[in-house]
């Protein structure tokens, strides 16, 4: 459907044509057309990394592109300040909220609109309507740095309105936000459009959300457009959810997952139990009651679109995180408020998302750091630290080639190798992974998930956190969907990849589906291949 | 010709003691993000130990000196440091100088303002006579000692399993702790091994000038930080490569500056660092930035 899409952008409105951006020889954009007509609303989709913030940096200002052109009504503002673009009728929101603190939430949206050009006096005036407009007028004297999350979000929103931009860019204004709050915003940007006229472009990981507000979509994966048309379109496109679930195949099988094995979850052998876990960061509840299991021996993947709390929930089992309520229990005992040393000393090695080698040391003393735990166990002596270290290379073996470089020079993949294996070394009864095949190539992401497949065969039990829902379901025994905090669906993979309920469970709206949710800033770093 | 093997020494010698003061901050530094600005408190401390017990033979006076400065080290990481592990590091820089100037208004209060004579080790402030050449043993010294430490330290940082832990550590904190490194544990060795550093540094230091005061700690404190910085923040090849730059261009600048202008030596030096900066921002050897995602 992209095709006759994909024609040079209008002259008319907000536009993009052949915008590229790199960051040190990292691609984020690659000639992405993109257009946005006042009163229409553009929701701008993609998976972790697809270069999202980087676009709407560039519509703004903020960021110079290194080939092509923005502007607006067909007049080129590329390398203009962002201050440019906001006199000439662009507004925008951020992930974070940003207000000024020490000010009062009047004088943050006052502040929006003399940096438009307008007069303190119309400023406030405007403000002040605008204010009471969004319903916000009870906490105009407010200091901003005293509002909770929820709120600031709105005045965020409003400051942005200040100055009646032509165009408003909202990046992801439902962080956070609960789903009676996310569906009060979806309310009020169609209001927006309709009472002040602008075209809103919103980048929003809630797919539910975007779905219903959005006239238009936008896809972006690996900096490049892979998909524009009505949310319909978007919802049915093979390539958005080949983009979003993972997969060769871009048909719907493509989630077919299943390895065959024997998926009985026995209780009798529990080795990790969590039961009810709620995690807060701050006011935004990033876990709202998720219980699971793992059984010894097992391979249980969790999955869920990026901001579903999968990081979070493995940062809470390895201690790294407060669990705000509920339990983790592990091999019978409840691990609330252990150190996160100890619970690896106790058996539960956690390899983070993003890697994490140290970069200086050799991929020797990066092993060697991992065996830390193991060598403070009875038992262990010269002879056993040699055979655990020869049995990691012969899984590994390209860390046998690479056994004196130094671990910041190796490829990603052979990283992440790394860091699976630094983490076998402390000899850990579970195994805990949060992305492993986050930015590697599709054939490095082969070899991983065979040798995850090898481990699973050979007894390991693990806990595995996906954004490639495809991947994972190959290749785990069960499956739990994580979505907005909370667990929609489980089972046996295989039954799982079948279960109508699939896509409802994990994009949050039946149909034959595009994309689950994204959030994720689409920065250069995040997009290391 | 001996002119100039004069200078060089100089520079090695002055610079070395520069590189221990920039490695024993950096060493803190790189683990917990602290800059320790108490670090020069335990030069001072480590001088006014030997004074305090200098009657005793020579071995001992070392024995003692060190056990005092080591044990102060770790006391101040426990008391005033370990508490606020978690706070930001402009909270940890303002207890550091909360540590720094008790510190030395304790030592006011019982010892004195007044500096005090110090005479250790009196036979290294000869000079030694090779030939034609007249070469004072301190410097000599000095540069052995530095070596010595400096290789110790090369040593125990790449052999032993808790330097590696360490290393580790000072890369990234979290992930060490994923991998099971007891974070006390590691912490606290680095404050004993940038104790000993310290201790290295407030010996020569003592025999040097022969004389103790509760502020002598200040200047090769900030002397120290300079360089870690010039040297990059975060990065031990750095801080002792820093130490050595700043060293030399000190003793380089005491030479080529005309006699007039040599009270001022320290303005040039500063302003030499800052066009260091001005063209590596980062220090010499710059760190990568590490990325902290959550």
């Amino acid at each position: 459907m992209t095709g006759e899409d994909a024609a040079p952008a209008p002259l008319s409105g907000l536009f993009a044509r052949g915008v590229t951006v790199r960051f040190e020889g990292v691609t984020a954009l690659e000639d992405v057309d993109l257009a946005l007509e006042p009163g229409e609303i553009l929701g701008l989709i993609g998976p972790n990394g697809a270069g999202k913030t980087t676009l709407v940096n560039v519509l703004t200002g903020f960021q110079k592109p290194g080939a092509g052109t923005v502007g607006i009504d067909g007049e080129a503002f590329s390398g203009r300040p962002p201050h440019d673009f906001a006199r000439a009728g662009l507004g925008r929101t951020f992930q974070a909220v940003r207000l000024f603190a020490g000010m009062t939430v009047l004088e943050n949206v006052e502040l929006g609109a003399v940096g438009k050009g307008i007069a303190r006096a119309a400023a406030r005036a405007e403000a002040a309507e605008i204010l009471d407009w969004l319903g916000l007028g009870a906490m105009a004297g407010l200091q901003a740095g005293t509002l909770p999350y929820g709120d600031e979000r709105w005045v965020g929103l409003a400051r942005a309105l200040a100055g009646r931009p032509r165009f408003l860019l909202l990046d992801e204004p439902a962080a956070g936000l609960n789903e009676a709050e996310a569906e009060r915003l979806v309310t009020m940007v169609a209001r927006i459009r309709d009472r002040f006229g602008c075209g809103v472009l919103i980048i929003e990981h809630n797919m539910k959300l975007v779905m219903s507000l959005c006239d238009r979509i936008h896809v972006l994966e690996h900096g490049r457009t892979i998909a524009t048309g009505t949310p319909a379109e978007a919802q049915a496109d093979p390539e958005v959810r080949r983009a979003y679930l993972g997969g060769q195949d871009a048909t719907k099988p493509a989630v077919g997952g299943g390895h065959g094995r024997a998926t009985g979850f026995d209780a009798g052998t529990t080795l990790l139990e969590v039961e009810s876990l709620q995690v807060n960061y701050g006011p935004v509840e990033a876990l709202r009651g998720v219980s699971l299991a793992v059984a010894e021996g097992e391979l249980v993947s969790v999955i869920g679109p990026n901001g579903a709390g999968k990081s979070t929930l493995m940062l809470a089992i390895s201690g790294m995180v407060p669990a705000s309520g509920g339990h983790i229990r592990y091999a019978g005992s409840d691990l609330a408020g252990q150190p996160a040393e100890r619970i690896v000393r106790d058996g539960i090695s956690m390899v983070p998302e993003g890697r994490h080698v140290f970069p200086a040391l050799t991929v020797e003393e990066n092993l060697l750091t991992g065996a830390t735990p193991a060598r403070g166990r009875a038992g262990h002596d010269r002879a056993t630290a040699a055979r655990d270290l020869e049995e990691v290379l012969q899984t590994f073996p390209i860390l046998r080639d690479r056994f004196r470089s130094a671990a910041g020079k190796l490829s990603g993949g052979e990283q992440q190798q790394l860091v699976i294996a630094r983490a076998l070394l402390a000899k850990p009864r579970l195994l805990l992974l949060d992305e492993p095949s986050l930015g590697l190539a599709p054939l490095v992401i082969d070899l991983l998930f065979g040798i995850l497949a090898r481990m699973r065969d050979a007894g390991q039990t693990i806990l595995l956190v996906e954004q490639n829902a495809a991947r994972a379901l190959e290749v785990a025994d069960r499956t739990y969907v994580l979505r907005s905090g909370a667990i929609m669906l489980a089972g046996p993979s295989a039954a799982l990849a079948a279960d109508p309920r699939f896509d409802e469970a994990y994009f949050g709206f039946a149909g034959a589906g595009a994309g689950g949710g994204t959030g994720g800033t689409g920065g250069p770093g995040e997009a290391r291949p | 010709m001996s002119l100039l093997l004069q200078h060089v020494i100089d520079a090695v010698s002055v610079g070395g003691l520069f590189a221990m003061m920039a490695l024993g901050i950096g060493l803190i530094f790189g683990i917990m993000r602290l800059i320790n600005f108490a670090h020069g408190e335990l030069v001072m401390i480590g001088g006014y130990a030997m004074w305090l017990v200098v009657a005793l033979p020579g071995p001992l006076v070392v024995l003692f000196s060190i056990a005092v400065v080591v044990l102060l080290a770790l006391g101040m990481e426990r008391i005033a440091f370990r508490p606020l592990r978690q706070a930001n590091p402009a909270t940890l820089l303002v207890a550091s100088f909360a540590v720094s100037y008790f510190l030395q208004n304790l030592m006011v209060m019982t010892i004195g303002s007044r500096p005090k004579a110090f005479t250790f080790a009196e036979g290294l402030t000869r000079n030694l006579t090779i030939g034609e050449l007249r070469l004072p043993l301190l410097q000599l010294v000095t540069i052995g000692l530095t070596l010595v430490v400096l290789a110790a330290i090369v040593l125990f940082l790449k052999r032993t399993p808790m330097g590696i832990l360490m290393r580790a550590a000072s890369q990234d904190f979290r992930m060490a702790r994923l991998c099971g490194v007891r974070a006390n544990l590691v912490i606290a060795s680095a404050f004993a091994m940038s104790a000993l550093l310290a201790w290295a540094v407030s010996l020569v230091y003592a025999v040097q000038t022969g004389q103790l005061s509760p502020a002598m700690g200040l200047r090769p404190a900030l002397i120290g930080f300079v360089a870690t910085v010039i040297g990059g923040l975060g990065s031990l090849p750095g801080a002792a490569l820093g130490g050595f730059t700043v060293g030399v261009l000190t003793v380089v600048l005491q030479i080529v500056l005309p006699p007039e202008l040599r009270d001022f030596r320290d303005a040039f030096l500063f302003a030499l660092v800052l066009l260091v900066l001005l063209f590596r921002p980062r220090g010499l050897l710059a760190v990568r930035a590490e990325m902290e995602r959550v």
